[in-house]
């Protein structure tokens, strides 16, 4: 770059050339390196109990909101130093009167699920970030970090109990069925552990593993980045199936009807596999990328994408699209109540969709985390 | 806007992403050194263009001396001046915005690398969500290579130069070699308004981009450090060494500290001479200095010219000489013996 600016300037004598090499270059280094890497928003999931849903939200905080209306109950703000990294990724964990949230800022809070007040909190290792969410189980809170290691607190009182090192990133949320702790990591496999921090099995899947373990009937299913999806014996961690299909990674979990799975892939598209052999039954498309789990409302599977819409299809064969486009990428999980659907968009609000009998979503409310008043009553509807 | 970006994306960008990925997958997992390779890769890509615009220099340098008379023939009109200077380019073959070749790849690539960088690095699950829909899903070693190991020699790659601890160390070597670079390919004025626009710019850019190279990822100022250091080599191999000998010379080293180099005194002189003579001489652009700058000359070449000018200045017999100036005449001789 700079020889040229040198050359052709002196050589040319034409001081236009010299201006705009210079100017060039110099506008080069502004563009560059004015330019910061983007802060972590997150993407935390809905978690549903009684009437109210508990979503961390944009606004670095953590908020209970009335399931019908969208009002605020109450709101926690995330504690750690660095204000950019107070972010949520994960779904928040509902347990004996607690929310259980892992932050990106490195801590993991235990909040009352009443009234929104800190229970207990702790940074987690050496506070590298939490991406993925807490899970609850005998007793134990565990959370995976981007240290590399899976942390057991007691879930009453946050005390440290163990720990379990992988070696890479652990960014997904752990599964707890049987007794055990499923999870993967960014080293590439899925960890099967027991309440002790004992490693029953692991399993490699040639790709980093984002997505949270689904564990039903005895095995666990899990896709990785080597854009495989698996079927594993959750006992031994054998592969039962594999569905190597799919071009792109798999970020999240999967969801089932009992005999079919439904998963997304970064590519946009959404899968339904026979959950006994793997078999793909079908596919379809969005034009986004599929980041969050879709979710099941009715005899439709809900998906959203980073297209800004939230489509339905039926489960017996992917068509009779209906949608619902809310102008803004949505990379959260989906989470449904009955015909109702609740998420969050990277616009920093909260939606609420209600699925009628022919299959249309129609939005009930809106909850903008960055307003005062939580429900505009005179926003437009987006479906 | 929305198309350019596109275009961006489709053109520079994803590929850019995608070379970094596949090397990084060849590399053994070093980020590092997939940085060294592409940059390479990326430099004697485009060697053709800077043997052209080497080409172009040189047929500009030997131009200067015309264009420079009618630059004084034309002092007040500047538009006359101009469409004169641009007749002269034309009639001879010359193209001067030709030079700008590897300039004008130089900034896609630049721009282009410095996003390919921090999305490749990902430091958020946003980006690496974002990097998924950036990969060629048939591009081998995809899936087992992401997420991508940041570290190299000690150094996190995707982290500010400024955070390391050999931020300043780092800013100093790119710093260095740009102004080595600089120095290689800068001609020898035809004006004392050039010479000092050279003179600005040997300096300004180096320090700019030192400057600039604390704000950037460590990666990026790897990749600029192992450009230079490659454009250095080729352009030793097209133009000749003898700018390499020049600058770490005592005299150049001199320039330091605000005194010019034994042969830029010579330079001085000569030009106030031919001032004096009201006249522009074809001998300004011969000189030492300029043998190795100004184009891919042979060093016997260089050696006749040094031979030339010798008898010149005995001629003249009224110019004064610098110790090192004989010296490095002296040096070429031999070696032309």
């Amino acid at each position: 770059m700079n020889t040229t600016i040198g050359t052709t300037t002196l050589n040319s004598g034409r001081p236009s050339l010299l201006k705009l090499a210079v100017a060039s270059a110099i506008l080069a280094l502004v563009i560059t390196g004015c330019v910061r890497p983007g802060t972590p928003q997150g993407w935390s999931g809905v978690a549903i109990q009684d009437d109210q849903l508990y979503v961390g939200t944009q606004d670095r905080d953590v908020r209970a909101l009335n399931l019908e209306t969208g009002e605020t109950v109450w709101r926690f703000s995330l504690q750690g130093e660095e204000e950019a990294d107070r972010a949520v990724y994960g779904t928040p964990a509902i347990s004996d009167g607690a929310v259980y949230v892992g932050g990106y800022d490195g801590m993991l809070y235990a909040i009352n699920l009443a009234n929104g007040d800190d229970l207990w909190d702790a940074t987690i290792g050496d506070g590298s970030a939490i991406v993925g969410g807490a899970a609850v189980g005998g007793g134990l809170v565990f959370v995976g970090s981007s240290d590399g290691t899976l942390y057991a607190y007691g879930a009453e009182d946050g005390v440290f109990q163990w720990r379990f090192e992988t070696g890479n990133s652990i960014w997904a949320t752990p599964a707890v069925a049987n007794g055990r702790v499923y999870f993967g990591s960014m080293d590439q496999k899925v960890y099967a552990l027991d309440f002790d921090g004992q490693l029953i099995w692991e399993f490699a899947t040639g790709g980093a593993v984002t997505a949270q373990p689904l564990v039903k009937d005895g095995r666990v299913y899990i896709g990785s980045f080597s854009s495989d999806f698996f079927a594993l014996d959750a006992e031994t961690g054998n592969v039962i199936w594999k569905f190597p299909d799919a071009n792109n990674w798999y970020w999240s979990r999967a969801v089932t009807n009992g005999d079919v799975l439904f998963v997304g892939t970064t590519d946009g598209n959404l899968y339904a596999l026979d959950s006994n052999s793997g078999r793909s039954l079908w596919v379809t498309s969005t034009t986004g990328s599929i980041v969050g789990s879709p979710t099941l409302v009715g005899d439709r599977v809900a998906v959203a994408s980073t297209d800004g819409r939230v489509r339905l299809v039926r489960q017996e064969d992917g068509q009779d699209e209906t949608q619902c486009n809310v102008g803004a990428a949505i990379r959260a999980p989906l989470s449904a109540q009955g015909d109702f659907l609740f998420f969050r968009a990277d616009d920093r609000s909260i939606r609420a969709l209600e699925i009628n009998v022919n299959g249309n979503p129609d939005e009930v409310w809106v909850h903008r985390s960055d307003q005062d008043e939580p429900v505009p009553r005179d926003w437009t509807r987006s479906c | 806007m929305e198309l350019i970006g596109d275009i961006w994306d489709l053109v520079i960008n994803r590929p850019m992403i995608n070379s970094l990925v596949f090397l990084y997958w060849v590399c053994f997992s070093n980020f590092g050194l997939s940085i060294i390779v592409f940059t390479v890769a990326t430099r004697l890509l485009m060697v053709p263009l800077t043997m052209r615009q080497v080409k172009m220099t040189r047929a500009m340098s030997e131009l200067a001396p015309k264009a420079q008379e009618i630059s004084e023939k034309y002092k007040g009109d500047s538009q006359r001046r101009s469409q004169e200077t641009m007749k002269l380019y034309r009639e001879s073959g010359v193209n001067p915005v030709g030079c700008l070749g590897p300039l004008v790849l130089q900034m896609p690539i630049f721009i282009g690398l410095f996003w390919a960088l921090r999305s490749t690095l990902a430091s958020t699950p946003e980006s690496l969500a974002d990097l998924a829909t950036k990969l060629y899903p048939w591009l081998p070693g995809v899936g087992e290579s992401i997420p991508i190991d940041p570290y190299f020699l000690g150094l996190n790659l995707g982290d500010l130069t400024s955070a390391s601890g050999f931020g300043p160390f780092l800013a100093l070597v790119v710093a260095g070699s740009t102004w080595l670079m600089q120095k290689m390919s800068t001609s020898k004025a035809t004006s004392p308004q050039q010479e000092q626009t050279s003179k600005m710019l040997l300096w300004f850019m180096p320090i700019m981009i030192g400057v600039f190279s604390l704000q950037f990822e460590t990666g990026l100022t790897i990749y600029w450090t192992v450009s230079n250091i490659v454009g250095i080599v080729v352009q030793g191999f097209i133009g000749g060494w003898g700018q390499v000998r020049e600058a770490f010379s005592f005299g150049s080293l001199a320039t330091l500290w605000g005194k010019p180099p034994a042969g830029q005194e010579k330079d001085e002189s000569q030009s106030s001479t031919n001032k004096n003579d009201g006249r522009v001489s074809d001998d300004t652009t011969d000189d030492e200095g300029e043998d190795s700058e100004s184009g891919p000359r042979s060093e016997e070449a260089a050696s006749d010219e040094h031979r030339r000018n010798d008898g010149q200045d005995a001629r003249r017999g009224d110019r004064v000489r610098s110790k090192g100036a004989r010296r490095r005449a002296r040096r070429s001789r031999n070696r032309r013996r």
